[in-house]
């Protein structure tokens, strides 16, 4: 017997949510790349003491939103599976953890340029860049737990409690710079965002464009998880049946 | 008179005091270790000094340091390469997952046929 997910997939009848919400938010996300574009480099004006290089700003800062979103979603997926032991759980969790590693990158990249030309220096240890770049090592580590062939029980488990592990450095990540001395700026604050209102648009797009491909990312990446798990079933079931690697 | 001598002597020992004073200074600035207690004034003009600067007028045409526009396009050129590196090992994940399912498949299927038959 195939496996019941193997059908359930297949069945004309039963179209998941998230394969229905895939098409549209496509179409929004690749809409709005353009759309952003236009408005960071064409509506923006070029900020005063920076010069163009502040532009940088409105990709890092969704990124670094997505990134947030994306360990939480590593986080809350490895909830659900502790507690379920559900295969879709931990697809959510890994494609969170690899999505919010994507993320990451982009901002560990954008970050050094912007720096580069406001601090002087690609990188310091402030505040804000370390709990970054020790969120980034935690979920590294995640990854690197689950790339080691096929994951059993325990693997998933594990790798589940890592990501809970790694959850509260995302508000100490956020907080830092208000709690802690340091030289990364704080635009955005509770009295209202530190911006010209010309710069107001393409940030919120920024925002908007940088949600939907953390959606699509991980619903692309977690359907990806389930195919492998899938996989790993209909071996078994081969196994069960007596085909060997050799009459494959 | 007695009043003379006592103020010639206040005088006396107040110039002492503070040339003893000014001395002990000069000794200690020379001798001074980081652990030494200092003056809340003399805390701040050492701030001050650390961050003085000066500055010259540019010579020529205006030059940035920093070039803001190769950090603008390298920034938004990194992001759109991981993005696109992301979505291209996706896609061929993707691809050969569903391969290597459809094959295995119709595998178990042959298999399951031949099975009913014998």
């Amino acid at each position: 017997m195939l496996p019941a997910d193997v059908n359930a997939t297949d069945s004309p009848q039963h179209v998941p949510f998230s394969q229905r919400l895939w098409l549209p938010l496509w179409l929004v996300t690749v809409v709005l790349i353009p759309v952003s574009l236009y408005a960071i480099f064409v509506h923006a004006p070029v900020e005063a003491r920076m010069g163009i290089a502040q532009k940088i700003f409105y990709f890092h800062v969704p990124a670094a939103y997505a990134m947030y979103l994306g360990f939480a979603t590593a986080a809350l997926g490895g909830v659900g599976y502790l507690l379920r032991r559900s295969v879709r759980f931990d697809a959510l969790s890994v494609a969170g953890a690899e999505v919010g590693m994507l993320f990451a990158a982009m901002v560990l990249t954008s970050g050094p340029l912007w720096a580069r030309k406001a601090w002087g220096v690609y990188w310091t240890w402030d505040p804000r860049l370390t709990t970054v770049m020790l969120a980034a090592m935690v979920f590294s580590a995640y990854l690197a737990l689950r790339s080691f062939g096929d994951a059993g029980d325990a693997e998933k488990r594990f790798a589940s409690g890592l990501s809970l592990l790694a959850l509260p450095l995302l508000p100490i990540i956020h907080y830092s710079v208000q709690r802690w001395r340091g030289v990364h700026p704080t635009v955005i604050t509770g009295r209202g965002a530190g911006l010209h209102p010309d710069m107001r648009p393409a940030l919120v797009l920024g925002f908007v464009l940088f949600t939907g491909l953390l959606v699509l990312l991980v619903l692309t990446r977690a359907r990806l998880e389930r195919l492998r798990e899938e996989l790993r079933e209909l071996h078994v079931e081969a196994a069960r049946l007596g085909l060997t690697e050799d009459d494959r | 008179m007695t009043a003379t001598k006592t103020l010639s002597l206040t005088l006396l020992f107040a110039v002492w005091l503070s040339l003893t004073g000014s001395f002990v200074a000069q000794a200690q600035e020379g001798t001074r270790s980081p652990a030494t207690p200092q003056s809340p004034q003399s805390d701040a003009d050492e701030v001050a000094d650390s961050r003085a600067t000066g500055f010259r007028a540019v010579d020529g045409a205006q030059v940035e340091d920093v070039p803001g526009g190769m950090m603008l396009v390298g920034a938004y050129g990194a992001i759109a390469l991981l993005l696109l590196l992301f979505l291209l090992r996706q896609h061929s994940q993707l691809g050969d997952l569903g391969a290597r399912i459809d094959a295995l498949r119709s595998e178990i299927e042959r298999q399951r046929a031949k099975d009913e038959q014998t």
